[in-house]
């Protein structure tokens, strides 16, 4: 299946003008597949840490929202164990007029702003409701440990 | 038979010239031989007796005719001037000419005296040629052409009057005295027509017997013309003859000198004479009689002719004498038929009416036309001039060769030796009927009769080529006006002329000039050598002008429009040779401002001087466009482009013939092309035998008119190598699918079940063929429900379809269908919905127009298609928009705002209808107009959506163009008509419901039309013969069961004329019988019903086949 123009121009668009801390570079051998890297939002947890994403774009996209999974371990109440990200853009607030820059930025902007209120990782949000800054500090020793760049 | 073997005494042979003819006769007979013309008859040969076919002179003989003793002065008179021939002699004696005559100085040695005794004149005798073979310094007295055997009955009885071998007289008598009592209640002329008796008499004079009837008919009229003598042998008679005993003879017949004399065309040249003057002259018929005569003799002779016009050859002879047969019939019947074209006023029409001739039947035309077109493919070709600005194709390039042979008067070779066509060449036997050698006459083998006129010549009849011009007759679309052009360059007045020019002196006096003093009229215009004139239709005058500058390289062409305020210029002065060098190479002008002109001299006593307009000129070259104009000769426009002078005269004209041979009259005469150009001859040869039936005659004259001066092509002539001469522009067909929306699939969807399960059932009971008429007609409304469904609820009673009738009477079980009903209902529910889009503002309208450039936030399309907006203004492609709310649908989601996730309302969704197509509706202002409209409002079906959708696209990108959508059901087209309307497109309609008046109004409108037009055409009604080729875009809005019924629709657009290239298409709805429908097509690409080949039952049986392939 030729590859939608949408696609294409949203591809396009990532390389020629990049956002700022976040890239998402399709495979060669399959171009609705992107490789993804999030850098964590300064003066959050995650910062200096480099997020490996995977995101995928399936078939009937933009009706259904692209599906992406955090690579990188992460302690963030949004995300579980396996990357999977709890945000309603990717889930019922889905639009076809939302983009693959649009979510990238909604992830980040999530890393930045953690919802334990909303949380996918119910253990995460736990100790995130219980003691944030034993939580954050979780997440700092997390970053360093499995972001940040040897 | 042998008839060598007679060895009659010389004595006997001889000739006796009727003393019972007219005084007159003998007067003219004397006339001519006293004053032979010039040409190859010299005086001293005359009194030769080297001339073996005259009976000679001598005394016994004489005196025993003349029944008295001459004294030997008068004997030496008639002597002298009898030429050795004693008939004359007789003649000198019993006339008394003789006595005006004198005794000549004594003879020169190269006059022999008269023959004195029997042997010399038995030596002068054919039977014995005194030089065996001889030969004539030039033609003698007469000279043999051949016998044949005839019959003759006996006026007497007695025995041994006549037996085999013995000569007998062959002679006339015109009116014979002593029945006087009979014949003086006849009227003369009856007399003579009668009066064919040809008698024959021993050698004392004395009456043997007659010629039959069927012979003496034309021996006659051979005899009384001069045109031949005729001797008689008897070859069988019974020993005791009585009266009315048949006698055999044969006749030896020798054409007499003066035959080949005097006559020329001068006997129709009578070129005033009244076209109304029907009545056959004496004449006329002395001519027929003639023709007759000429061919029937040459029928007993069994002379053929060596060398004819090829095509008319054979038939030619039996021609002649039908078409005397029907002048014969036609004598009786004329009083009728004339005194109704007497009614006819004869004054100068000015327009077309009151022409006389009879119209052409479409396939004589055609034959006609098939004829002139026999275009020679290797003519050569000739490049233009370096000032011609554009490239000839390779057939106006041969073209270009020979207009400028004509001009120049370069005769192909072949055409220096062509024969004039109306002539026959006949070679004079070599051997006599004993098979002896003739004598002949050095350098002229052969003698030339022309059969229609009766004329007989020595001389080649070499076919005159005085006419320096020619008709330019190719079909409309091969490109006239640049040939012409190209020969405007190519062939240019010799400018070492132009030097040579004195000033030009002013023109002098024209005495008569609506009279046809033609040939004195142009001595008297100035030249304007370097002018080519060019009169044209007052509309085609613009366009004349900007072809030959576009033909032309920059300042080698000036032209010049001579019409309105321009028609103030001097031409005179202009154009005079004097003037070369600033004179215009061009002037064109209307037919209207030639004939003002002429109609301005006319009334001041035809001064050609007094405009010092187009009359005073004598231009290089004249050309009429559109020769047609002047197709009736009395026309008085016709007779001023008549009067224009030029050395060179062409015609351009797509038909030549519109509809009578006297309309090719009217621009032979405009060209000047002798004979042809001269009524009476033109009626004689070509309108009389065409009004007496006999066409293929006149169109064989037609043709050898035609032919060397008219170059005719057309567009569906093939080359050699069996290209078109123009090829056709591509045609591009392209399918184009429909998808139905859900109310008209429901609508399809229902009546598809319900025609399956009628056919199913009756396929059951086996009673297809019985039910045929109501499956068909459920097959119709199937077909028309992939239209529109609301045809369907109109019963299909409108549809101009075969079936139509069958709909009706099987609709009826329908129309009382509930369900149907709902589901049409529920259609038009949607549909008949008004757009209250006015309700929104110009500010949201210009946003929404403005947001249209941007990409659509779904599919990332830039622009966006068919932009469409929710109830929340939020644009994306329609296509987007509609997957979108469906795949919430789908997830029984409520559909929401993709943008700012407000619930959609499936009614809040506008169409943005962008006019920025539509040119014609003037309104001022920034950027194009844009309304929205609720979708699937007032679009009504699916079909009609598109094809408005496909005609918008047109309109921008070709804002001119034309189209023509086909439809079978002309209530299809009335549905189609307000989407049009709406659309505010032009359109025009033609369907099977109108007149022919009002087809060809239509028809003309669309031509006409000048910007954006739609056809609206019943494939019934344009599927054959309409020639539309200013259209480019064809729309097929249903399918047919035959492809080829369509394809000869689209050829209607697609054919010779086509200038662009042709987009067909073809709409089918998708998934539903029309695209099974197509495959049938396919099956059976020429399906042989469609061609009428097979009956209606077969037609049926194929058809409940094609139904089953339908509803499977």
């Amino acid at each position: 299946m030729a590859l939608p123009k949408r696609i294409q121009k949203e591809t396009e668009r990532l390389m020629a003008e990049p956002v700022p801390g976040i890239s998402a570079i399709p495979h060669e051998d399959n171009l609705r597949y992107f490789d993804v890297e999030i850098h964590g939002p300064s003066s959050s947890p995650y910062e200096g840490g480099v997020f490996k994403l995977e995101l995928f774009l399936p078939d009937d996209y933009p009706m259904t929202p692209p599906k992406i999974r955090f690579l990188t371990k992460i302690f963030h109440p949004n995300v579980d164990k396996l990357g999977r990200i709890c945000l309603d853009v990717l889930k019922n607030n889905w639009s076809p007029a939302l983009q693959i820059r649009t979510i990238l930025l909604s992830i980040q902007a999530l890393l930045g702003a953690p919802n334990p209120d909303d949380p996918l990782a119910a253990d995460v949000a736990k100790s995130w409701k219980e003691d944030e800054k034993a939580a954050i500090a979780t997440a700092k020793q997390w970053t360093q440990q499995y972001a940040v760049p040897k | 038979m042998d008839f060598a073997d007679s060895d009659e005494p010389p004595s006997k042979r001889r000739r006796f010239f009727s003393g019972a003819q007219p005084q007159e006769e003998h007067a003219t007979q004397y006339a001519n031989l006293s004053s032979p013309p010039p040409n190859d008859f010299p005086k001293t040969a005359a009194t030769s007796d080297m001339n073996p076919a005259v009976i000679a002179f001598d005394q016994p003989t004489f005196e025993s005719f003349v029944g008295e003793t001459v004294s030997p002065d008068i004997i030496t008179i008639l002597k002298e001037h009898c030429g050795d021939n004693i008939e004359r002699a007789i003649n000198l004696y019993l006339d008394g000419t003789w006595r005006t005559l004198k005794r000549k100085a004594p003879p020169t040695t190269t006059m022999r005296p008269g023959p004195k005794s029997p042997t010399q004149s038995n030596r002068a005798s054919p039977k014995v040629p005194h030089q065996a073979p001889g030969t004539f310094h030039s033609m003698p007295e007469s000279r043999y052409i051949g016998a044949f055997g005839a019959e003759g009955w006996a006026t007497r009885s007695g025995a041994g009057l006549v037996k085999h071998g013995d000569i007998v007289m062959i002679e006339r008598h015109k009116i014979q005295p002593p029945k006087t009592k009979v014949q003086s209640k006849l009227t003369a002329a009856t007399a003579r027509r009668n009066d064919v008796i040809v008698r024959f008499s021993d050698r004392t004079g004395r009456e043997i017997g007659r010629l039959a009837k069927e012979t003496a008919d034309w021996v006659s009229t051979l005899i009384d013309q001069k045109i031949c003598k005729f001797e008689g042998i008897c070859v069988y008679a019974p020993d005791r003859l009585r009266t009315n005993d048949t006698v055999y003879l044969q006749l030896r017949c020798s054409l007499l000198r003066s035959c080949f004399l005097g006559r020329g065309f001068q006997v129709a040249d009578n070129r005033d004479a009244s076209p109304f003057d029907q009545g056959e002259s004496t004449e006329e018929k002395s001519l027929r009689l003639r023709q007759v005569a000429l061919v029937r003799l040459f029928q007993e002779i069994n002379l053929v002719p060596t060398r004819a016009n090829s095509a008319a050859a054979k038939h030619r002879r039996q021609e002649l004498l039908q078409a005397a047969e029907m002048e014969d019939k036609k004598e009786k019947e004329k009083p009728t038929t004339r005194s109704e074209s007497q009614d006819n006023p004869s004054s100068s029409p000015n327009s077309d009416e009151n022409e006389d001739g009879q119209e052409l039947e479409q396939d004589q035309l055609d034959a006609l036309y098939k004829k002139a077109q026999s275009f020679d493919f290797n003519t050569p070709e000739a490049e233009p001039a370096d000032t011609f600005a554009m490239t000839l194709r390779p057939y106006q390039k041969q073209s270009l060769y020979w207009m400028m042979a004509k001009e120049k008067d370069q005769q192909n070779k072949e055409h220096e030796e062509s024969m004039h066509p109306l002539w026959e060449e006949y070679t004079w036997p070599l051997k006599d009927y004993d098979d002896k050698d003739l004598p002949q006459v050095p350098d002229q083998p052969a003698f030339y009769i022309n059969p229609y006129s009766g004329d007989l010549s020595l001389e080649f009849p070499r076919q005159e080529q005085h006419c320096l011009g020619g008709i330019l007759a190719d079909e409309m679309g091969l490109g006239k006006t640049i040939q012409m052009l190209s020969l405007i360059h190519s062939h240019r007045s010799d400018v070492a002329v132009k030097a040579r020019q004195s000033p030009p002196h002013p023109v002098g006096f024209v005495n008569k000039l609506p009279r046809l003093s033609v040939i004195n009229g142009a001595s008297i215009a100035a030249n304007a050598p370097c002018t080519t004139l060019v009169v044209a239709p007052m509309s085609l005058l613009a366009q004349w002008q900007s072809e030959a500058e576009k033909a032309s390289k920059e300042g080698t062409l000036k032209s010049m429009v001579y019409y309105g305020a321009e028609k103030n210029a001097d031409l005179l002065t202009l154009c005079s040779e004097a003037n070369a060098e600033n004179a215009p190479d061009l002037i064109i002008t209307s037919y209207g401002v030639v004939l003002s002109e002429f109609t301005q001299i006319a009334s001041k006593g035809g001064d050609r001087a007094t405009t010092r307009g187009l009359f005073s000129l004598n231009f290089f070259r004249v050309i009429l466009d559109e020769a047609h104009n002047i197709k009736n000769r009395q026309a008085k426009t016709s007779r001023a482009c008549y009067e224009i002078t030029a050395e060179h005269r062409w015609a351009l004209t797509g038909t030549p013939i519109v509809n009578k041979l006297e309309d090719l009259f009217s621009l032979v005469r405009f060209l000047r092309v002798e004979p042809w150009n001269n009524f009476s001859f033109w009626r004689t040869f070509i309108t009389v035998p065409f009004e007496s039936k006999d066409f293929v005659r006149a169109l064989d004259v037609v043709q050898t008119v035609l032919e060397p001066l008219v170059m005719r092509r057309t567009k569906d002539m093939k080359t050699p190598d069996g290209l078109p001469l123009v090829p056709l522009p591509p045609k591009h067909v392209e399918i184009v699918d429909i998808e139905l929306s859900k109310a008209e699939r429901d609508v399809y969807e229902y009546v598809f079940t319900r025609a399956k399960r009628t056919f199913n059932a009756n396929v059951e009971a086996g009673t297809v063929m019985k039910a045929f008429t109501s499956i068909f007609a459920q097959i119709l409304r199937l077909r028309q429900s992939c239209c529109h469904p609301v045809l369907v609820r109109h019963l299909s009673a409108n549809a101009d379809d075969e079936e139509a009738a069958a709909a009706a009477d099987a609709a009826a079980g329908l129309a009382d269908d509930m369900d149907l009903q709902a589901l049409i209902e529920r259609f038009t529910a949607t549909t008949d919905d008004a757009a209250d889009s006015n309700a929104f503002g110009a500010h949201v309208l210009n946003q929404i127009r403005d947001e249209a450039s941007n990409e659509c936030p779904i599919c990332a399309e830039e622009p966006i298609i068919d932009q469409t907006v929710t109830g929340c203004w939020h644009s994306a492609c329609k296509k987007c928009l509609l997957d979108y709310i469906q795949y919430q649908t789908d997830k029984n989601e409520l559909p929401k705002c993709f943008q700012c996730r407000e619930p959609i309302n499936n009614r809040d969704l506008f169409e943005v209808v962008r006019h920025d197509d539509d040119l014609d509706d003037g309104r001022p202002g920034d950027g194009p107009r844009v309304t929205l409209q609720r979708l699937g409002v007032n679009n009504s079906s699916a079909k009609i959506v598109t094809l408005i959708k496909k005609l918008r696209e047109l309109r921008k990108g070709h804002p001119t163009i034309k189209s023509v959508v086909f439809s079978q059901f002309t209530s299809f087209l009335s549905l189609i008509e307000p989407a049009l309307t709406q659309a505010n497109m032009h359109f025009v309609r033609l369907d099977g419901s109108m007149s022919q008046k009002a087809r060809a109004a239509v028809l003309e409108e669309f031509k006409e039309s000048k910007r954006f037009t739609v056809l609206l055409l019943s494939l019934k009604a344009g599927g054959v013969g309409l020639n539309l080729t200013m259209a480019k875009r064809v729309f097929m809005m249903d399918p047919w069961w035959s492809f080829a019924i369509e394809a000869q629709a689209i050829d209607r657009v697609h054919r010779m004329g086509q200038e662009d290239e042709v987009k067909i298409y073809r709409f089918i709805v998708k998934g539903s019988v029309e695209e099974r429908m197509l495959k049938i097509q396919e099956r059976k690409k020429l399906i042989a019903s469609s061609l009428g080949m097979v009956s209606d039952e077969e037609k049926r049986v194929q058809r409940i086949e094609d139904i089953r392939e339908l509803l499977s």
